[in-house]
This record gives C-alpha cells, structure tokens and sequence, in this order.
C-alpha cells in the first residue's frame, strides 16, 4: 500500500503543469517507464490511473483537463512516428520509444537508454494509454539488483534487461528477464514476474520509492 | 495569427457556417467536451502535422469529402486567452477550449469565417 502512494505521488508530480506544457509531461510520463508500468484512462471527464497488473480499484484519479491528455496522446504519437516513420497514426497504435535517461544522471556512469513499450487510442470517444518497460542495455557482467515485493533481493549478472510479454495470457502483467550474451547470441539468465518486482536495478540499489534518494539514475525499472 | 485545422471537407464547411463545436461528436458516438485544437501555420508540428490528421480523418470517414486543411486568420488576442501553462504558443498547439478562449473565438466567428480557406489535400 505504501508503495502504490508513492506510485500515485510520482505520477501526480508528472502531471502537475510546467512551463514545459504538454510536451514536458509527455517527457516526464516516458521516464516513469524506467520504474513504472501503468494505464491510464480518460473516461467521463475522469483521467484514470493505475499501475498494470493491479485491480481496477487500486486506480487513482488525475485532475487534469481532457484536452491535455489528449495531446498528450497526440505528442506520444509524434514521437512514435519521428522514431519509427508511420508506425502509429495520430487516433491509434503501439511501438516502442527510446527514452534518454534524465539528464542528471547523464554524467553517471552506466546509465544506459531505455526503451519503452506504449500503446495509445486517442479518438474523441476513447482515450486510453499505456506504458511498460521494455529494453535497456547496460554493458556485458553488469551487475542489476531485483527488489522482490517480499521484500528479497537477487542479484543477477548480464549485459540487458528485457520485458517479456506473456503472449500466452493478455492478463498477466509479464515478465522480466536479464540476458546475458554466450558466443554469437544471448540467452535469458533470470526471469521475475513483473507483479512481484518493486524495481530491478542496474549498478548500485537504491530505494526507488524514496524519493530524493534514488530515482532513475541507478534503478532500472 | 495564422491558424491551420486538418480535418475532412463535409466538416471544414460546417465548422464555417456554424463555428467549432467543442461538443461535435462523430457518427455513432455520444457528445464529449473535446474544444477546438488549431496548429500555427509555422509550427513547430510537435503534436503530428495537420496534414496527417486531416488524411487519418478522410481515412476514418471517407464519405467525407476527403481531407482539407482549415486555414484561419485569428486575432493575436484571442489566440493569447487560449494560451495555458500545458500549452504555450512555443509548441505550436492552440487549444482552444471552454474557458480558455473559445468563448470568445466563437463571439467573432463570423469575422473569421468570412477570411478563412479551405485548402484541399491530394
């Protein structure tokens, strides 16, 4: 529970306005997918949130005006199609987007891009979005620290982790798994379910949920 | 100030006769509020390019009239009531929604409309 209030603090913060608008809480909302995976919907004049894989009722509500989640939609399209030209339209679509990790932990060594997974509806009907965490590389035997929600930690040596979908079961809230190369290829060294992971961390761990101390910088989902 | 709108002929004609309606809902759907979203003439098009809704449009609902850009001279004053903190004129979106300036873009419509292209798409 402490954990899902710090979640909906952070994603309140995203969403307070700054002299960035629309295309600074686009910016921000992207970073978040190296801690969080969430969905957000708009619905009867109410923005929704929640973190994926957990219950409908432990979604929050967002107070901000339906015109700025919907260009908000619109700007996450734009930099779908700038990355990857005509993958998306402006009403719908998935891809991926390579996020830069936040520009003070630039000069931190190890902190790599990340690339996270979005799909979007964005008509005048429906509005929806949503989140995960797919790629990041962070160079061969590099160490990452998974926090489990039992509170253990494990620690795994590899050069990437990656989001694993369960094709399989369109429920399940999937996997992560690290790689590790071996000769000419790369083979899955751990696999967590991301419903029982708080944070997999690359480098030294520090508490994602507390903020000031940690952040983005170290922590990798 | 120069203003474009991508969207399809049957519904550029309408917005011209009538004004934007905020509440306009497409076939099949119920009433929203969703404003009126306008793009400077010089960008920067950091929401998509008018051109490319006005196609995604045309595509949706091709019995439309095809794609056209709505080319709008708007006074600079009004353009500033729509003006917010989530959109400053440097990203290039004019959003003009209730409360934030479409009041009073709809009080001179007429002014506009009567200025006002429609600029075909092939």
């Amino acid at each position: 529970m402490i954990h899902s209030n710090i979640f909906a603090d952070r994603v309140q913060v995203v969403f307070r306005p700054t002299e960035r608008g629309v295309v600074g809480l686009v910016d921000d909302l992207l970073g978040l997918c190296r801690l969080y995976q969430l969905r957000i919907n708009f619905r009867d004049d109410r923005c929704c949130v929640r973190h994926l894989g957990a219950d409908a009722q432990e979604s929050f509500e967002i107070p901000v005006p339906k015109s700025v989640f919907r260009a908000a939609l619109a700007r996450t399209a734009a930099i779908c199609n700038e990355q990857h030209p005509e993958s998306v339209t402006p009403y719908r679509g998935e891809g991926t987007i390579a996020v830069l990790p936040p520009v003070s932990s630039c000069s931190e060594k190890g902190v790599a891009p990340s690339t996270c997974y979005v799909s979007f509806i964005n008509t005048p009907r429906d509005q929806h979005f949503e989140m995960r965490f797919s790629t990041i590389s962070a160079g061969d035997r590099n160490r990452f620290t998974v926090l489990l929600r039992d509170k253990r930690t494990v620690t795994v040596f590899g050069h990437a982790l990656k989001y694993v979908e369960n094709a399989a079961n369109t429920t399940d809230c999937g996997s992560y798994g690290i790689l590790s190369r071996t000769g000419g290829g790369e083979v899955l060294v751990a696999l967590f379910r991301a419903s029982e992971v708080i944070g997999v961390f690359s480098g030294d761990m520090t508490d994602p949920d507390a903020p000031g101390l940690a952040g983005p910088s170290t922590s990798a989902v | 100030m120069i203003l474009l709108h991508g969207t399809t002929r049957q519904r550029a004609e309408r917005i011209l006769a009538l004004g934007p309606d905020p509440r306009f809902c497409e076939p099949g759907e119920q009433a929203t509020e969703n404003g009126f979203s306008t793009y400077l003439d010089h960008g920067p098009f950091l929401f998509g390019d008018p051109d490319e809704y006005a196609h995604g449009k045309a595509r949706e609902f091709p019995d439309e009239g095809g794609p056209v850009i709505l080319v709008l001279q708007v006074p600079d004053a009004i353009v500033q009531k729509a003006i917010t903190e989530w959109f400053p004129l440097s990203q290039g979106l004019v959003q003009f929604d209730l409360g934030s300036g479409l009041e009073e873009l709809l009080a001179v419509w007429s002014q506009i409309a009567s200025s006002a292209l429609i600029r075909s798409l092939t």
